[in-house]
Order: structure tokens, then C-alpha cells, then sequence
């Protein structure tokens, strides 16, 4: 029985138990995350909903090891992320992770190609540049590798972002609401990409307040509180 | 709608940062202008209001003096008698000279700071000091004579080198045999056929005038030492102002790199240029203003400790008689000077900007990196980490080299001056001052000269005039022509014909008030004959036809010796001579004592400047990290560690510190002129040449405020949020 138990447990990316966070505001202190539970295995496609305010940055910013929680552990990959300080999170963020973030950030001086590249470099693929255009072309993008970021849309931006999460070949890819300022067609476009990459064995942690785009297991956060 | 905006936008980020730097530019500036205008004002009113206008010199009777007082083209006259002897007192023999002045309160007076007049006042400048109460043997002219110290006085009397000076009542120096006056100073009310009223009078009252001398109020004891002390003052405020303009420049682009969103917002709304303009000027305007009216207020403090310091770093001590004299002030000029240029400067960074936000309309908000696309992903990582803008390396780069050539060429300069001290006295072993009315002895192996210092002037130049009793081998260095051999003929000091632009065979005239004289140039020398005789500075040597000819009275010899000490002074005493002794190594020591003013102020600037680097350099780099907070944020987010980011920082800095380095050292080599030209009258004319190793050795001053900015920059990234700064 309990081989069996820790047969199913390694199963699990990510493990989420009794998390808290709490942020304070002015005078305020406001409960972001209460007691939020949650796991995710290997190779699984989850999309993370819920409206403005609920949770979702604040629940993926913890599991990408952005912040610590007030309460509660996070284990990915077997490791758990509330004991590691912050440099070792850093270093086990550019193994194990490949994050695809809200806004288009990009460094401004580097090329697309340059910024893929600098992930590759970080995480030392061997190759790098030959790995960062593999990666352009996988998000159609191979004819736009020489251009700066202030020359690409905004699609074309997070396209680059999404190259730049799996350059580095990550096992876990989150996306933090890659689709936010994107009209309809490009939203569809991005989160397609995401779903191939799924498909390449990889697990993706996806976070959208549009209806329309979730996909496989969908877990809604309302309040801090998941609801699946 | 602007008017509206006006008083809330300064809420804006960034006016605390402004508000500070005026108010310290302006503090500075003004108290550097205030301290220099006082300076100059000290030394030249207070020296002519004590001297007055002319100095009759000779045997000059009581009866000529009283005539004098009552005659309508004098105001005021004093007659001095002076007395140059031996003293004896139960610490020792001490060369003296004994004073009597007809009225301590005018012309040429003294103040008493302790005891009273009843016996023999010291003089507190003397190299000697001797308590009250003690008794003093005097060798008179026909016997010697006890005398009591009973007081302390200051006067500022530069009659000669001796260790002590006494002051002494009527009785006292008439019991000494002394009954006439040498000098007389007076105040003119007219100067109309001075010298004939001057001769007719001494003829009636039985004196001998043997010269008449026009005093010149822009020539004084200590003047180099003010001119010195301004001068360093003057090259403060030049590199301050420097330091105002990049400072000014780089706040306006940072200011608008904080509020270009805003402005896009407002013209966005509606706001047109002229509005646009209005709201993001005038609150700085405001700003401005009230910064340098504090600034204003707060300056007179440090002014008066920067006048206070400068005067208690020259060689001379300028008595308390003319300090208590003198009021300190906060002038006009200075003021008026000093914020006009703050304005001017402010006025003149601001145009740029304004143009940015009136032609830069539609594009106001689209902040494009400058960057080039075949730099390798490393190089550009670290070249954009200090800045993703070129134009900010590029002051960067300009920034290091002013500081490093401000700070390197002023340590080049005292170590050039330093060596040409040691030259300009290296011909001789010994240097005697000797006082006495015999004949001078021969004295072998020793050149004797005798001078007058600022009591004519060569083509409207103050100088010192010189010329040599006795010229042996042991002479000052001519480097052209010969010594003067008749009474139409000169030899300029290198720094008089650098100042004049005068060289061989050109004439020059020679004026002492009331007469002229057209002379030939006939050799150029290193003439270190300043007051302390020790720098080279203006100076003219004349024969000895034309000297005496001028100056009839002299004060005293200086003997430059190479040899027998002993021997030389032995023959000295025995024709009655008071001796005072300095040996190279002591001059040369007084001479470089004497620069303090210099050094203190220069080091002072040093240091000065290092912190304006600290507060550039830390404005900038603070500024971008503030600004990429977000970039910062997300290359932790990849994986980044905070040192890893602070080392591309420190990279970048180095390698802009590098680069700024060839271009110190061209910039040292021009500031190194311009530094020496001001400070020439005070160090006489030398050679500044570039030195590497001091700039290397300035360079690493570089690093002080890199370091500085570095910890911070380590602070700051360790506190940094990725989480909240990427979604702000």
C-alpha cells in the first residue's frame, strides 16, 4: 500500500499543500492565496482560470519560485521549493522551468534570436544559437530572428517568449496569462503552441481569464481558494 | 488646464533629488565667489588703509613729521624709526629689530593683545617667542641697555628677516640713541608737485629724504598668497561649474525618462506644446529658485571658513590689525554671479529637453534601445547593463575623464611645482639675511643682493625689483643673456617675461611712482626672489647704479652662500651686521610650507571632486537601475542570480573607466596649463608636464565611487520582487 502511495506521489510535478499568501496593502493585509491545495502530474495540460484578482499570478509566481509562501510547501520535481533560499531557486529556475509571462518582456536591446539565445546560454546549452532559432521556427518565427523587439507585434513578442521558455528544454513550461493583450486570433495562435508543446511531453501550467481558451484539466481559482 | 497641474506636479518623482542638487551647486558656488571677493577685498583695502599712499624714506626729522601732519595735501602720517640689533636674553642671542612708531592708532599702527607699552612689546609674528616679565639686554648704538618685555602687540611690519621683533616707546628708543625717523607712510590728500613740497619741507626741518615712493594698492605683502588662494578658488568654481552642467544635463534627461509617460498621457488628453511645456518646466523653475535662495542663505558660513582657511594657510600671517579692520560680507557681485550662472547653466540644459517634448510628439512614449545588431550576445549584455542608452556611456565616459584629469592634473601640478622649488634653489648652500649700516664685507664664494618687494611697477606689473651688491659665482640661473652691466639694462625673472610676453633686447619700463625709467632686457633667469626668497615669481634685477639710485635705504642683504658658514658670519658680525640663517634645505621647506594654501585647496578639490563623481556616477546607475527594474526583475525570473547582474554592471563600468582613460590624459595636459597659468603668480613660472603614474594613481580614485554604487546596486537587486516589479 504504501509502495503504491509513493509510486503515485512521484507521478506528481507539482505537489501544493496548505498554501497561504498573503500580501499587505497600505494599513491592509489581504489573504491572496487561503489554504490552496493542488496537484499536477507529469505531462499534464492545466489551465488555471478565475477572474482578475483571484489568485493565479500570485499561485504561479510560487510555483516558479518567485516568492515564498507565508505557509504551506510546494514540491516540483521532488524538490521543495520553501527551503531552498533564493539563489539555489534561481539556479533550479534555469534547469527546471520555462516561464512565459504576462507582459512582452523581452530585453529591448537584444535581438528575438539573441533573446532565446541568452536562455540557452544561461542554462548552458551547448549550441545555443542553433537551439534558439530551432525554437523560433517551432513558433513560426525563423524569418524574424534578426529583428529587435520593438520591430515585432505583440504576437510575434510572446511567440518569442514561448521560444525563449523552451529553449532550455524545461520539463514544466507556466504561462502567467501569455494571451492577455492579444486579440482573439493571436490568443488562439499562442495557446495552440502551448498545446504542441504539451503534446512533446511536456507538463504546462497555463493561467487565463478567458473561458474560450482553456483547455484539458481546467481548475478554477475564486478568492484564493481553488474549486476544481 | 496647465495652471492647474502647476502646483500639484510637484508630487513628480525626481524634485527632492533636483531641490538638493541646486541647493548644494549653489552653496558651493557661492561660497567659493564670496570667500574670493572677500579675500581680494581683504587684502587690498585693508593693506592700502594701513600703509597709505607713499613711503618717504631717510633721515626724517620729529619736526618734519608734525610739519608734515599739518600740511593740507596730507591726511595722515606715521614715522617709523627702526633699529636692527643684537638682544641678549637667559635663553639665548637673538637678532632683533626695535620699532618706535609715532601713533599705533594710524597709518602702519599696532594693537596691543596683552600686558601694555610701558617697556618693550613683541611683536606676535616674531620667530621668537619671549614671555612677559622677562629682561632683555639691547646693544644700542653706544652701550647696551636693559629693557622688560611688558606686552604682546600685532603689527604687520615686512621690514627685513629677523627673529624678533619689539616694539618700543618714545623714551625707550631715544635712550637706545635713536632720534629720527626712517620711514614716514602718509596718506595723500593731493598729489600735486608732492616731491618738490616733500624736498622743500625736509629742508626746512632738517631732514634727508633719499627716496619717494608711490605704494601700490594692487601690490602687497602676501598678495601671491591671496592671488593663490583665489586662484584655487577660481579653479574650484570652473570645475564646479563642469560638474553643474552634467549635472544639470543628466537630471534633465532623467527627469524626462521619469515623467515621459506622464507627458504622453497630457498630450494625450489634449495638452498642447506650450501647456506641455509649462507643465514640465515650471514647477522646476520653481524648485530652482527656492533651492538657491537657501543655497544663498546657507553660504555665508562656509564662505567665511573657506576666507578664514586661506588665510591661515598662507605663509604670511596677516596681523589682527587688519583682520579686526575688515568686515566679512556676503557681496553682490559674487551673489548676482553665482545664481545668474546656476540660472544660465539650467536654462541652457533645458533646451534640449524642450525640443524632445515639442518635436517628439507622436513618439514621445515609444522608448526604442539604441543597439546594433552584430555585437556579440556577451559584449551587449554587459555594455547595456550600466545603460541600454549610448549617449548616457557616452557622459559616463566624460564624467570618469573629467575627474580623473580634474584630480590627476592637480596632483601632477604640486609635484612639477614641488621640483621646481628644489631647482629654482639649488645654487646655493646657505641664505643669510643680514641688517646693518656698515659696508658690506666680501665674502667668498657668495653672491649679495639687496631688494625691494611690490614698490615698483615693470609695464604696469607689480614686481619685485632686485639687484647684487657683489655677483660671485654662486648666482641665480640665467637660462638667457648676460646680468646687467649699466643703468639702461634688466634681467627678468622667467615668470615676469612669461606674464609680459617680453623676452632679450626688448625694452620695458620701469615705474616707482613718480618716476620712469626705459630699460633693456638683456637676460632672462630663474630669480626665486619672493618675500621669503625662495619662489620665482616677478622680479626684476637691475645694476647697482640704477638701484641705489631708486631705492637709497635699504632694508637688508641677501647673501646666497656655497662654503665656509662660520667664516662668512664671523665677517659679517664684525662689520656690524645682524644675521638671520637659512640653509637650502630650509628654504626650499618654507617655499613648499608656503604652497599649503595651494596643496590644502587643491586636495581639498580632489576630494571635492571624487564625491561629485560619487553623486553622478550614483544618479545615473541608480537612476537605470530604477528605471529597468521590471528587465532586471525578469532576467532573475529566467534564472539569474543578483551577483551575476552586478557583475555585468561592474564590467561595464570598468571598461567605460577604461576608456575614459587616454582621454584624461589629454584633457590633464590642458587643464595642467590652465591650473598653472592661474596659480603663476603665486608659484612662479615651471614646466607642468604629464605623468603617468599619477594619472594611473587618480584613476583608482575611480573606483572608490564605482564601489560605492556597486553595494547599493547589490542591495538593491537582492531586495528586488520579481514577482511585483514585473507586474507593476
Amino acid at each position: 500500500m504504501f509502495i503504491f502511495l509513493d509510486w503515485f506521489k512521484s507521478l506528481s510535478v507539482i505537489r501544493i499543500t496548505n498554501l497561504k499568501k498573503s500580501y499587505k496593502y497600505g494599513d491592509n493585509r489581504v489573504e491572496v492565496l487561503k489554504k490552496v491545495n493542488l496537484e499536477i502530474k507529469d505531462n499534464e495540460f492545466v489551465t488555471l482560470t478565475g477572474p482578475s484578482g483571484s489568485g493565479k499570478t500570485t499561485l504561479l509566481s510560487l510555483v516558479a519560485g518567485l516568492d515564498l509562501p507565508d505557509e504551506g510547501s510546494i514540491i516540483v520535481d521532488g524538490i521543495e521549493l520553501t527551503e531552498l533560499d533564493e539563489n539555489s531557486r534561481a539556479l533550479w529556475r534555469r534547469k527546471s522551468i520555462g516561464y512565459v509571462p504576462q507582459f512582452f518582456f523581452l530585453i529591448p536591446y537584444l535581438t528575438a534570436v539573441e533573446n532565446v539565445e541568452l536562455m540557452a546560454r544561461l542554462a548552458k546549452i551547448k549550441d545555443s544559437k542553433s537551439k534558439a532559432m530551432e525554437c523560433l521556427e517551432l513558433v513560426g518565427l525563423k524569418d524574424k530572428g534578426n529583428k529587435f523587439p520593438h520591430e515585432l507585434s505583440g504576437g510575434e513578442i510572446q511567440r518569442v517568449a514561448i521560444a525563449r521558455a523552451i529553449v532550455h528544454d524545461p520539463p514544466l513550461i507556466i504561462a502567467d496569462e501569455p494571451t492577455a493583450f492579444l486579440d482573439s486570433e493571436n490568443k488562439r495562435n499562442i495557446v495552440d503552441i502551448l498545446e504542441r508543446i504539451w503534446k512533446e511531453g511536456k507538463t504546462v501550467l497555463l493561467a487565463t481569464h478567458d473561458q474560450f481558451l482553456a483547455r484539458h484539466r481546467i481548475v478554477k481559482i475564486l478568492d484564493g481558494k481553488i474549486e476544481e | 488646464m496647465s495652471s492647474y497641474l502647476l502646483f500639484k506636479s510637484l508630487r513628480r518623482k525626481g524634485f527632492l533629488l533636483f531641490f538638493m542638487l541646486i541647493l548644494v551647486i549653489s552653496f558651493l558656488l557661492l561660497s567659493l565667489n564670496n570667500a574670493t571677493a572677500n579675500l581680494q577685498d581683504f587684502a587690498k583695502n585693508s593693506w592700502t588703509n594701513y600703509v597709505g599712499d607713499i613711503r618717504i624714506a631717510g633721515n626724517l626729522t620729529p619736526s618734519f613729521l608734525n610739519a608734515l601732519e599739518s600740511a593740507p595735501y596730507i591726511q595722515s602720517a606715521t614715522g617709523l624709526s627702526l633699529f636692527y640689533t643684537n638682544v641678549e636674553s637667559t635663553n639665548g642671542n637673538y637678532s632683533a629689530l626695535i620699532i618706535y612708531c609715532s601713533n599705533p592708532n594710524g597709518l602702519m599702527g599696532y594693537e596691543i593683545s596683552a600686558g601694555n607699552k610701558d617697556g618693550l612689546l613683541l611683536v606676535t609674528s616674531s620667530n621668537i617667542k619671549l614671555s612677559i616679565g622677562e629682561e632683555i639686554a639691547i646693544k644700542s648704538m653706544t652701550s647696551k641697555i636693559n629693557a622688560k618685555i611688558t606686552g604682546y602687540a600685532s603689527a604687520f611690519y615686512n621690514f627685513g628677516l629677523v627673529d624678533i621683533m619689539l616694539i618700543a616707546n618714545k623714551s625707550l628708543m631715544e635712550g637706545i640713541g635713536k632720534s629720527y625717523f626712517d620711514y614716514i607712510f602718509a596718506k595723500l590728500n593731493s598729489d600735486k608737485d608732492l616731491e618738490s613740497k616733500l624736498n622743500n619741507l625736509a629742508l626746512q626741518s632738517g631732514s634727508k629724504i633719499s627716496s619717494i615712493i608711490a605704494l601700490d594698492p594692487n601690490a602687497y605683502p602676501g598678495k601671491e598668497d591671496v592671488d593663490a588662494a583665489s586662484s584655487v578658488f577660481n579653479i574650484f568654481s570652473m570645475i564646479i561649474l563642469i560638474v553643474i552642467f552634467v549635472a544639470l544635463a543628466s537630471y534633465q534627461f532623467i527627469y524626462l525618462e521619469m515623467n515621459e509617460k506622464e507627458l504622453y498621457y497630457l498630450r494625450a488628453i489634449g495638452f498642447s506644446s506650450k501647456s506641455l511645456i509649462a507643465t514640465y518646466t515650471l514647477p522646476q523653475i520653481f524648485v530652482l529658485l527656492v533651492a538657491l535662495l537657501l543655497g544663498s542663505a546657507v553660504s555665508l558660513p562656509f564662505s567665511k571658513f573657506l576666507f578664514d582657511a586661506a588665510l591661515k594657510s598662507t605663509p604670511i600671517t596677516f596681523s589682527d590689525v587688519l583682520l579686526n579692520r575688515f568686515q566679512f560680507s556676503l557681496k553682490s557681485e559674487p551673489l548676482i554671479l553665482s545664481n545668474v550662472t546656476i540660472l544660465a547653466t539650467f536654462f541652457i540644459t533645458l533646451l534640449p529637453v524642450i525640443y524632445y517634448v515639442v518635436r517628439k510628439k507622436s513618439e514621445l512614449y515609444i522608448n526604442k534601445a539604441q543597439s546594433f545588431r552584430r555585437l556579440g550576445i556577451r559584449f551587449k549584455m554587459i555594455f547595456y547593463s550600466s545603460s541600454k542608452k549610448v549617449w548616457r556611456h557616452a557622459l559616463l565616459v566624460i564624467i570618469f575623464a573629467l575627474i580623473i584629469s580634474s584630480t590627476s592634473s592637480v596632483s601632477m601640478l604640486i609635484k612639477n611645482w614641488d621640483s621646481s622649488v628644489v631647482e629654482y634653489n639649488s645654487f646655493y648652500d646657505y641664505f643669510i639675511y643680514a641688517t646693518g649700516s656698515g659696508s658690506i664685507p666680501y665674502i667668498y664664494n657668495a653672491s649679495v643682493l639687496t631688494a625691494t618687494f611690490h614698490l615698483a611697477k615693470v609695464n604696469d606689473r607689480s614686481v619685485v625689483t632686485a639687484s647684487f651688491v657683489e655677483l660671485g659665482s654662486v648666482a641665480p640661473k640665467l637660462i638667457e643673456g648676460r646680468w646687467p652691466s649699466n643703468e639702461n639694462e634688466a634681467v627678468l625673472s622667467v615668470t615676469l617675461s612669461k606674464n609680459l610676453g617680453v623676452g632679450i633686447n626688448d625694452e620695458v619700463l620701469l615705474n616707482t611712482g613718480f618716476r620712469n625709467y626705459t630699460l633693456r632686457v638683456v637676460g632672462i633667469a630663474f630669480l626665486p626672489l619672493f618675500y621669503l626668497y625662495t619662489r620665482e615669481t616677478d622680479a626684476i634685477v637691475l645694476s647697482y647704479e640704477l638701484y641705489s639710485k631708486i631705492f637709497t635705504a635699504t632694508e637688508g642683504y641677501a647673501i646666497f652662500l656655497k662654503g665656509n658658514l662660520e667664516q662668512a658670519l664671523e665677517k659679517l658680525r664684525n662689520n656690524g651686521f645682524t644675521t638671520y640663517v637659512r640653509t637650502e634645505e630650509d628654504s626650499i621647506n618654507i617655499a613648499l610650507q608656503g604652497g599649503r594654501v595651494a596643496i590644502v585647496f587643491l586636495n581639498f578639490l580632489s576630494y571635492t571632486l571624487v564625491l561629485s563623481a560619487v553623486s553622478l556616477i550614483a544618479i545615473f546607475v541608480i537612476s537605470e537601475l530604477y528605471s529597468r527594474n521590471r528587465e532586471y526583475a525578469m532576467l532573475m525570473l529566467l534564472g539569474y542570480r543578483a551577483r551575476e547582474i552586478l557583475a555585468m554592471l561592474a564590467i561595464s563600468l570598468m571598461l567605460i573607466s577604461l576608456i575614459s582613460l587616454p582621454i584624461s590624459y589629454l584633457i590633464s595636459i590642458y587643464l595642467l596649463n590652465v591650473f598653472q597659468s592661474e596659480i603663476l603668480s603665486f608659484t612662479g613660472y615651471f614646466e607642468p608636464s604629464p605623468n603617468l603614474i599619477e594619472l594611473f594613481s587618480n584613476f583608482l580614485y575611480i573606483f572608490i565611487p564605482i564601489a560605492v554604487v556597486l553595494l547599493f546596486a547589490l542591495r538593491y537587486l537582492k531586495r528586488l520582487k520579481i514577482n511585483e516589479t514585473l507586474l507593476k
